[in-house]
């Protein structure tokens, strides 16, 4: 069997106080559900918490960023393969596969 | 970057991206305006609402009460949103060199006073000279490239920017802002009402959804050039929300109708404080359900709640923070009155429109709610 594949994201929304969390928690399940391991890093209004880390960026497969504005520190996602999308695309688990989908697919 | 190219994409448009500027400038724009604010009702609460025009009388600051301390530095930070608005927009667009030169702009549209709407357009201006310096530094022989990161741009982008709000954008910008600040000021009544209702109902379209957050940005932005009403239509229109969906599964609890699932019942005491942290996301799962017979009355509440604070012509120094900030609007009980008079309404029609639910149904996203609470 292939090995488990490694998907990190970043959320932002506007606010920085609920959608940026709802899309990382959808994206975060939608991720698993499709067998692989999620990291999330959230960039809300109490800045970046669960940072993507270089350790994380040199095994992860492949990266989502979901925003609506411009997040921080976006070029450390330059060395992978990234998809880019806006926060509503995310913010149901159902929405959220399917840009998991698309990524798998681009990687596979 | 190694972009994934997305299936059925359409390109970004230019206006996409630039919106998108415009949103980032606004998200970094929102804690000034609520410490500055906050401050400046505190000050208010403190030391009386005409505290500005006692401090003008004092004169010497070294003579100022602690109220007229704290209004100094409530002010202060308020004028910085203004140019940090400018800012963030340069600086989403351009990157680091764009941050500079959209400051000044921001500055100098406080100066010449066109405000808010003159740091975003200024803030877009700059954003893109910059971007035009940078391609523009790639093309020139390497020798010369080195001197525009540390020497040219900085320079040219902030003065040329500067410039052209000052001499061209700017005046239109300032006769504009002076004929709206003009019609808002002292805009009450009947006028009052249907400035107000629009802005309640705008507010309880999509709860947080771009729709809200377009009307949050006219009303934030008119706060931050001293116009204080819309602020208060915006957060009682908002806040009438959430409140009216508790109170919609409150009255389906006390008739034992049960058109709410227990689970959802079981979210009223949330529901409540979120609504008072002005938190509109909790009615997102119940307007996602049953989108017409939820979005319907949060309409026609938002406008009562709205219309009223804009007929009586209420005023809001904060622009975010619920009930905490409540006691520093110009009338804190006309505002709890309002706020509750929509909430009654929007709840009352819910609980007539909503049809008995599937028990066992899982309620969409409640993952939300659990999230919201921390």
């Amino acid at each position: 069997m292939a090995e488990k594949k490694y998907i990190v994201g970043v959320t932002a929304c506007q606010i920085g106080i609920a959608h940026t969390f709802m899309a990382a928690e959808s994206l975060t399940k939608a991720i698993e559900a499709a067998g692989c391991e999620a990291k999330i890093e959230t960039q809300g209004a109490t800045g970046m918490e669960n940072v993507i880390t270089d350790e994380d960026l040199a095994r992860a497969d492949a990266a989502i960023i979901a925003a609506d504005i411009k997040i921080k520190n976006p070029e450390r996602f330059d060395p992978i393969p990234t998809l880019s999308c806006r926060t509503k695309e995310v913010m149901t688990v159902e929405t959220a596969a399917g840009v998991v989908e698309e990524v798998l697919e681009a990687i596979s | 970057m190694a972009e994934i190219k997305r299936k059925n994409e359409k390109k970004k448009s230019q206006a996409g991206i630039a919106w998108d500027a415009v949103l980032t400038g606004i998200s970094y724009m929102i804690p000034f305006i609520v410490g500055g604010g906050v401050l400046e009702g505190i000050a208010k609460a403190m030391g009386g609402y005409n505290i500005a025009a006692d401090m003008a009388a004092v004169g010497d600051y070294t003579q100022y009460t602690l109220a007229m301390v704290v209004y100094a530095i409530g002010a202060a930070i308020f004028d910085v949103s203004v140019p940090i608005i400018g800012a963030y927009i340069g600086w989403a667009l351009a990157d680091k060199p764009g941050l500079a030169p959209g400051f000044a702009v921001g500055v100098i549209s406080n100066t010449i006073k066109a405000g808010f709407l003159g740091a975003v357009i200024g803030g877009l201006i700059a954003g893109y000279i910059t971007i035009w310096l940078k391609d523009l530094s790639k093309k020139v022989p390497t020798d010369v490239s080195s001197v525009f990161p540390i020497l040219l741009i900085p320079v040219i982008s902030t003065g040329v920017t500067s410039l052209v709000m000052w001499y061209i954008v700017g005046v239109p910008i300032s006769w504009i802002m002076n004929i709206i600040t003009g019609a808002l000021t002292n805009l009450q009544g009947v006028g009052g009402f249907v400035f107000g209702a629009a802005i309640g109902a705008g507010m309880s379209t999509d709860q947080g959804g771009p729709i809200s957050k377009a009307v949050a940005l006219v009303a934030n932005g008119l706060n931050a050039d001293g116009i204080l009403g819309p602020a208060a239509c915006k957060m009682c229109g908002g806040m009438q929300n959430p409140l009216g969906v508790c109170i919609a599964q409150i009255i389906d609890r006390f008739t034992g109708k049960k058109k709410f699932t227990d689970k959802e019942r079981s979210t009223t005491i949330s529901g409540l404080v979120l609504a008072c942290c002005y938190i509109q996301e909790y009615v997102i799962p119940f307007l996602v359900q049953d989108t017409w017979r939820c979005l319907v009355p949060c309409l026609i509440g938002g406008a009562i709640s709205g219309g009223l604070c804009g007929y009586f012509a209420l005023e809001s120094a904060a622009v975010h923070g619920g009930v905490f900030v409540i006691a520093m609007m110009s009338n804190p009980l006309q505002f709890i009155l309002f706020w509750f008079a929509g909430a009654i309404v929007t709840g009352t029609l819910y609980f007539l429109l909503r049809k008995p639910v599937d028990q066992e149904a899982e309620m969409a996203g409640n993952g939300v709610l659990d999230k919201l609470l921390g």
